[in-house]
């Protein structure tokens, strides 16, 4: 029995080794996978039009009480920084639109975020988030710099600091006006 | 001052319990249902690997002729210990493949024609293959539901050496489809000695069939057989269903021998005692059980295989985002039913943890 269990043991090491990282979620200092989701009026965006640009990807759905202040919060951090290399997607993962609309309506009637949608939440499968809502901060290079689950106001304070010191490094940055 | 001291103790024990439970049971987080998502909705709908291992322990100590507790002289008894590895793949979100590697180790005291006899049968298992779907999920902000198929084969890799011993055992048949009447009232006649002869055993220690049979001991079965089920998560604010039904119909195996079409099931009602933003801590009330019919030898039915039971207990699931998941349960059995002389189940403990990459 004893060298049975060995034997597995041996075997599960061996599986864990030959596991593509790819498929770990996604932590600081991983490469963010490109993507391409549509926006609210049906156009794509993709991440990796926005290489040269610094990008704040959070997940959030109508069904998220959390996200009702996360979301406005996040929003003032855009405004904040509006005119600045950095790009803030907020991704939907509801599965009925109007649902997502009328959060909107409701906790962020003028939004300055990118809105996208993910309704099979795929992508949100592929970051392998650790909660709702999740905050991602990929820098300039589609590295990720930042990963923050749920919402706390330290959060926000986080991103912000993060924000600064990527910009101000200006490493990798676009440097069109 | 003695007693004050252990008054204080008490008291400083006491509120630690108190806090615990204040905390266990603390108001609802800012979004429980985020919580409740990601433990299950997110976490099984993740692409990628994951690796699991689970564990049943079964002790078998009760001899019980149809249906009915008998005296167990020779103190007869089956520990049987099903150790599954679990290595998973998600090629996308609501599909998943699942490798079941099972290593059984089980160990016995029974009565043979020698004697009573003790001696164990250690080893691997029938590998299972399956697919799992997800084919609905529903979630707003009071509840989540998913709703899952699945289905695979099961392959003979385990031993099944222990099914010859079905050939020698001098079977009661149950009237299979093969029998013709006059084999069937032979059959009738040959139980009714059956159970005379155990009455009779009962009385002198000898001469007494075993409840302990090949199939009990045997590791694999021989057979390619297939897997369908299905399983069903339903939460309502901190409430929570959870239920999981498998269906087995099997093929003849090695030896001539074809085990039962069995169906198992596992369920029950839950509540979520702790919710954080990435944890969850639920209990819950598991009602769980099997049912099979009698085996087949070369296409006769026998008498001595089938069997039905329910057991009751507790259950805990533990949830740290959608990496890890734990969950453990005791079965105590509240109906066994079974056909001729069969050792059956006193309590089972149940455990896993599997680990999404």
């Amino acid at each position: 029995m004893a060298f049975l269990m060995r034997r597995a043991l041996l075997v599960s090491l061996l599986v864990i080794a030959l596991l593509p990282r790819e498929s770990w979620p996604l932590d600081v200092g991983d490469s963010a996978p490109d993507f391409a989701l549509a926006n609210w009026d049906g156009q794509t965006v993709r991440l990796g039009d926005l290489r040269g640009k610094a990008v704040c990807v959070e997940f959030w759905a109508s069904w998220c009480a959390t996200c009702a202040a996360a979301l406005p919060a996040l929003d003032a951090v855009a405004r904040r920084y509006r005119g600045a290399v950095v790009e803030f997607l907020a991704v939907n993962v509801d599965r009925d639109f109007g649902k997502a609309s009328s959060f909107l309506e409701s906790h962020l009637p003028s939004p300055t975020l990118t809105l996208v949608r993910d309704p099979s939440a795929e992508l949100l499968s592929r970051f392998g988030a650790p909660a709702m809502p999740a905050l991602y901060l990929i820098d300039a290079s589609g590295v990720v710099r930042m990963v923050a689950s749920g919402y706390t106001e330290k959060s926000i304070g986080e991103l912000e600091r993060m924000l600064r010191e990527l910009l101000e490094s200006r490493e990798g940055f676009d440097r069109r006006p | 001052m003695r007693r004050e001291t252990y008054s204080n103790s008490i008291g400083r024990l006491c509120t630690a319990v108190g806090i615990l439970i204040c905390g266990l049971s603390a108001p609802a987080l800012a979004c429980d249902i985020c919580a409740v998502y990601v433990s299950t909705e997110m976490s099984e709908s993740r692409t990628g690997f994951s690796l699991g291992v689970a564990e049943q322990f079964t002790h078998f100590g009760t001899l019980k002729l149809d249906g009915k507790e008998v005296a167990k002289p020779a103190n007869e008894h089956l520990e049987s210990s099903v150790t599954q590895l679990l290595f998973s793949y998600a090629p996308i979100p609501r599909l998943h493949f699942q490798l079941n590697l099972p290593i059984i180790a089980r160990y016995y005291r029974r009565l043979e024609d020698d004697g009573v006899v003790s001696g164990d049968e250690t080893g691997i298992g029938d590998l299972a293959l399956t697919a799992l779907v997800n084919v609905w999920s529903h979630v707003d902000e009071a509840s989540v539901v998913r709703f899952s198929l699945f289905g695979g084969v099961k392959f003979p890799t385990g031993n099944s050496d222990r099914l010859s011993e079905e050939l020698e055992e001098g079977h009661h048949s149950t009237g299979g489809d093969e029998g013709g009447e006059e084999e069937h009232e032979h059959e009738e006649g040959e139980h009714e000695q059956t159970v005379a002869k155990h009455e009779h055993a009962e009385a002198e220690h000898e001469h007494v069939e075993s409840g302990i049979h090949g199939h009990d001991l045997a590791l694999g079965s021989g057979s390619f057989d297939g897997i369908v089920g299905g399983r069903l998560f339903a939460s309502w604010r901190r409430a929570f269903l959870s239920a999981t039904v498998q269906y087995t119909p099997t093929t003849e195996g090695d030896f001539d021998y074809a085990y039962a079409n069995g169906l198992t099931w596992s369920g029950g009602p839950g509540v979520y005692a702790w919710l954080g933003h990435d944890k969850t801590l639920g209990l819950m009330a598991v009602l769980s059980g099997q049912t099979k019919g009698n085996d087949e030898l070369d296409g006769v039915k026998l008498d001595d295989t089938a069997a039905t039971t329910l057991f009751v207990g507790p259950g805990l699931v533990f949830s740290w985002g959608t990496s890890l998941a734990v969950d453990i349960a005791g079965d105590l059995p509240v109906i066994q039913n079974n056909t001729s002389l069969q050792i059956v189940a006193d309590y089972r403990i149940r455990g896993g943890a599997v680990w999404r990459f």
